[in-house]
């Protein structure tokens, strides 16, 4: 891993972000920060690890460290209340964080996960490949989504659950198929 | 759809409430399980939103911690700068007819200004005065449902600047502006928003602190 190749003062900060900027940010949202505040609460958690970048030991894990540190954050913003908080749910966010999330794993996770993704999504019939773009590429969540489609907003919910699952279980056989 | 799948799909897709994330907490402290699985698929659907969405792409996220963090600097430096000015005047006295003739003038200039434009500054334009918080009297709008804009939904604030222009101020993304989609995607809708300018991803935005909703004239 970079983090762990370079000198604690030479640190190349720019590519320590480009390294581990999409598990860092898998990491928050999967602790339970709305979706709206995950890229914030990342740079946030970048900015304490390069002021505190002397603290880091050039033999350890970066990602494991601004894991680290974002729990930090995390857990700071539970003390917050709802309506200031950067988290869905603070009870939620309890458990999630206390999952012991599989650290170790999670910088290769986001760039094993895309390709094996994109590839089933591929193979989505066009409808479906339509409407994940209008969510994500566009930002439209399920409510703009059922006014824009003139369909009710839990129709418009339940069509996307069923094309996560579809994805969901491609990805698993595709992973089955071709384990990384 | 099970209850716990229609609560996810709230979260990943809709507006869920307190309660309903309550009752997802509650669901999850029963079926212990069923926890992995959430983290699961909110790590992986936000994996695929950074490489779906422009403004979510890495390049974006990089440049708007180099701004962010050259923000920060700035301000440090501004702090230094100004303690070590204090500081280094151990002879404060000499400033005190400076500081007198600044008063004056000060004051030469709001009796000028009051005289020469008797009539109220207009609420229209924001208060020219960068990463301090002010008043936008205006329209809130969307980009694409209300001015048929590409791309994604930006909320966003219309008003007229002091060169009778209209301009547009994008909103700074904050999940609290959701209850408001209506308001602005249903636009224009007259509002009255005090914040302050920011940059995200090297893009400026307008931070509110507070947002007043007049009833649209009829």
């Amino acid at each position: 891993m970079l983090g762990i190749q370079m000198e604690v003062r030479d640190l190349d900060f720019e590519n320590v972000v480009r390294e581990h900027q999409a598990g860092l940010r898998a990491f928050i949202r999967a602790l339970g920060t709305d979706e709206a505040w995950v890229d914030d609460l990342a740079q946030e958690v970048f900015l304490i690890a390069y002021r505190k970048q002397e603290a880091f030991r050039a033999e350890a894990d970066m990602g494991k460290w601004l894991r680290g540190i974002a729990r930090r954050i995390v857990k700071g913003e539970q003390r917050k209340s709802a309506g200031r908080s950067r988290l869905l749910h603070q009870g939620l966010t309890d458990i999630l964080s206390n999952l012991g999330h599989d650290e170790e794993s999670n910088d290769n996770h986001a760039s094993s996960l895309l390709p094996v993704m994109q590839a089933c999504v591929k193979e989505l019939p066009e409808s479906a490949r339509k409407l994940l773009a209008e969510r994500y590429l566009e930002g439209r969540r399920a409510a703009e989504l059922a006014e824009h489609l003139q369909m009710s907003s839990v129709a418009i919910r339940k069509k996307l659950q069923r094309i996560r699952q579809w994805v969901r279980d491609c990805v698993q056989q595709k992973q089955k198929e071709f384990p990384v | 759809m099970s209850r716990y799948d229609e609560l996810v799909s709230l979260i990943l897709d809709g507006e869920p409430t307190q309660g309903e994330l309550a009752e997802l907490e509650q669901l999850l402290r029963e079926e212990p399980k069923l926890t992995r699985d959430l983290a699961e698929q909110l790590a992986n659907w936000e994996i695929w939103a950074q490489d779906a969405a422009p403004e979510r792409s890495p390049e974006a996220f990089l440049a708007g911690f180099l701004t962010r963090s050259k923000a920060e600097a700035d301000s440090a430096d501004f702090r230094r700068d100004a303690i070590q000015k204090l500081k280094s005047s151990n002879r404060p006295t000499f400033l005190i007819p400076q500081l007198i003739a600044a008063g004056i003038a000060l004051l030469a200039c709001i009796f000028f200004f009051k005289r020469s434009d008797p009539k109220p500054r207009s609420t229209h334009a924001p208060v020219d005065v960068p990463s301090q918080s002010f008043t936008v009297k205006g329209e809130g709008v969307c980009t694409q449902c209300t001015l048929n804009q590409e791309g994604p939904h930006n909320k966003a604030l219309r008003y007229t600047g002091a060169d009778g222009a209209l301009k547009l101020l994008l909103l700074k993304r904050d999940p609290s502006l959701r209850q408001h989609t209506q308001a602005f995607c249903g636009g224009p809708t007259p509002i009255t928003a005090e914040g302050e300018l920011v940059q995200i991803n090297g893009e400026e935005r307008f931070a509110t602190l507070s947002l007043v909703f007049q009833e649209a004239l009829p």
